[in-house]
């Protein structure tokens, strides 16, 4: 076992469940492969639909207790857990490389922006603001107030296996929820090591122990027990569209809530007065980083006719420079992807690329050399059209399609023309085309953006999208909202009994 | 028949992982962000538009080709006994 393991708390085998213990689990074992190489990282003993039942008690237990507890000094608690993943950036950061493949300076920022999120939500312990709103009635007063909802549930994928949580679990957690996170069964181990990490604290604050609880486990065991039990009110998925397509069916048939943030097809619109270094920089870096796994991975750019030629090469010139290889090195901007079914993904997506009418310009391959591993793929550039099946759908691997447009209302036309609505951007200089693209007849996504691209988002501003991506908002701005319930208040300081709308029902 | 529409998908991969490709091929993408996507064969396969027809059709060339490859280290020849949650 490598020591950065050791001082993260990772075994050999792991239990799979906590509950303020660690559980004897009783479901399938698990063994975790690193991408990097496809050596075993350490093994997970899943847990079971009883152990389900047990973790869903506990945190059901907690609630009632965790809700008592003022807001700021919750957020106390969650700045305290800040600190420590402080203290553990490096080793989680690492952790995160071995267990899904990103480059270490991804994975170090994932775990800053954990870091991050804790102090967003500390300072929001303080507000979680209330409106009062102005009577009709004489002598009333009207207004609105905020309280815990409950046991949430937490459903994370492997592409960032510890920030997600984390934007929605320090907001949950400052709101009065308690939780259950069930990580991708890809990456157990980084949600292991972080469970570890908060509950050293919260037993040195002498807090409920299972406010920030977790399960192990395929979507056919404990994903299913999750998505139906009608005592977890909220249930905040992130996915594939697939996925959260089931969540939201389930949830909603027992009325529960939901926050989906699903897949995206995120565009870059590169338009004819672009700056055109600046938006080279952003398509590699949306296109390539995380190898194309991350929901807000730039797939389609859609390029003024005028300058596709001169962007497709250099675009190809830029690519050309991405180093490929062990994702733990430092001069490496590009790991693996993170199974061989991600590879077979990508093979299948360029045969269909080709049967479509589309013309492979760069990539294609998987790489062998020089590399510690089989699931290395060559980021890929494609000319496509929009209308293509194959560019309708998110495929999770490094492919990248460029479409030509003639100007800026075509331009929007087809960014809006796929059934998934997370990020995008547009690249112009031009005040006419930025404000159209950002008007509510440009872009349909959660995400707009101008001179830069589609991936990387901040912290402090809600995070989510439309259409197929599913409608939910994690993280800043006002999506805590999402995790309290609302209580509208009129309190009646007067002698009379006066209704609303004039209604007279005197007797 | 090893395998029928009610198996689940994560079930199906962890037998027979070589289904996955076969399946890709088929338009039914069975692995989305890293992991087996959550349901039967069979919702996939509805997902996708196909037919009564044409799930048969896909389950049969599936067990053909699972006969076919069977031996190989990624075939586990186990016959699957389909698990119905409560």
């Amino acid at each position: 076992m490598q020591k950065f393991l050791e001082n993260l708390g990772i075994e050999e085998e792991n239990s799979g469940a906590f509950c303020g213990k660690w559980l004897e689990t009783s479901g399938e074992k698990i063994e975790v492969v690193s991408p990097i190489d496809d050596s075993v990282i350490a093994s997970v003993k899943a847990a079971s639909q009883e152990d389900y039942e047990k973790v869903a008690k506990k945190a059901q237990e907690d609630f009632k207790e965790w809700r008592m507890i003022p807001a700021p000094k919750r957020g106390e608690i969650v700045r305290q857990i800040g600190l420590e993943l402080r203290k553990h950036k490096d080793d989680l950061g690492k952790l995160v490389t071995l267990e899904m493949g990103k480059i270490l300076t991804e994975g170090e920022g994932e775990v800053q922006e954990m870091i991050d999120i804790a102090d967003f939500a500390v300072g929001l312990s303080r507000q979680l603001y209330g409106k009062t709103m102005q009577s009709e009635r004489p002598n009333h007063r009207m207004y609105e107030q905020w309280h815990p909802l409950g046991v949430i549930g937490i459903i994370s994928a492997f592409n960032f296996p510890v920030a997600v949580w984390a934007w929605n679990a320090f907001i949950a957690a400052v709101c009065g929820d308690t939780m259950i996170w069930k990580p991708s069964s890809t990456t157990p181990l980084t949600a292991i090591a972080v469970t570890k990490i908060v509950h050293k604290v919260l037993k040195k604050n002498d807090m409920p122990t299972s406010i920030f609880s977790m399960v192990v486990g395929r979507g056919r065991t404990v994903g299913e027990k999750l998505i139906n039990d009608k005592n977890v009110r909220l249930i905040s998925a992130t996915g594939s569209c697939q996925m959260g397509k089931r969540v939201h069916q389930a949830v909603a048939k027992r009325y529960g809530k939901v926050i989906l943030e699903l897949g995206g097809n995120n565009a870059i619109v590169v338009m004819e007065d672009a700056n055109l270094e600046l938006a080279l920089k952003a398509v590699l870096f949306g296109a390539v980083g995380t190898a194309g796994q991350r929901c807000t991975t730039t797939r389609r750019v859609l390029l003024h006719a005028s300058i596709f030629d001169e962007f497709a090469e250099k675009l190809k010139n830029a690519y050309s420079t991405v180093s490929i290889g062990n994702p733990l090195d430092d001069d490496i901007l590009m790991g693996p992807v993170v199974n061989q079914a991600a590879v077979n993904n990508y093979q299948n997506a360029l045969e269909k690329i080709k049967e479509q009418g589309g013309e492979i310009i760069y990539g294609g391959n998987i790489v062998t050399q020089d590399v510690p591993g089989k699931l290395y793929l060559e980021p890929t550039i494609a000319i496509a059209e929009n209308d293509m099946p194959i560019v309708q759908e998110e495929t999770f691997a490094p492919i990248l399609y460029l479409i030509k447009i003639k100007d800026i209302d075509q331009a929007i036309e087809l960014h809006n023309d796929v059934p998934q609505g997370l990020s995008s951007a547009i690249f112009t200089e031009n005040l006419y085309y930025a404000e159209q693209f950002l008007s509510h007849k440009g872009s349909d996504c959660g995400i707009a953006n101008v001179n830069i691209g589609t991936s990387g988002a901040e912290i402090g501003g809600a995070f989510g999208g439309e259409k197929e991506t599913g409608g939910g908002r994690e993280a800043g701005s006002d999506a805590w909202k999402a995790y309290m319930r609302r209580q509208t208040n009129t309190i009646n300081w007067g002698k009379k009994m006066p209704l609303a709308q004039g209604v007279e029902f005197d007797i | 028949m090893k395998v029928n529409k009610d198996i689940w998908i994560d079930e199906l991969l962890d037998k027979y992982p070589q289904s996955q490709d076969f399946l890709s091929k088929k338009g039914i993408v069975c692995v989305m962000c890293g992991e087996p996507v959550w349901g039967t064969l069979e919702e996939q396969m509805e997902e996708k538009d196909f037919s009564e027809e044409e799930m048969d059709k896909t389950i049969k060339e599936l067990n053909e080709f699972l006969e076919k490859n069977k031996g190989k280290k990624e075939d586990m020849s186990q016959t699957i006994e389909v698990t119905k949650l409560d």
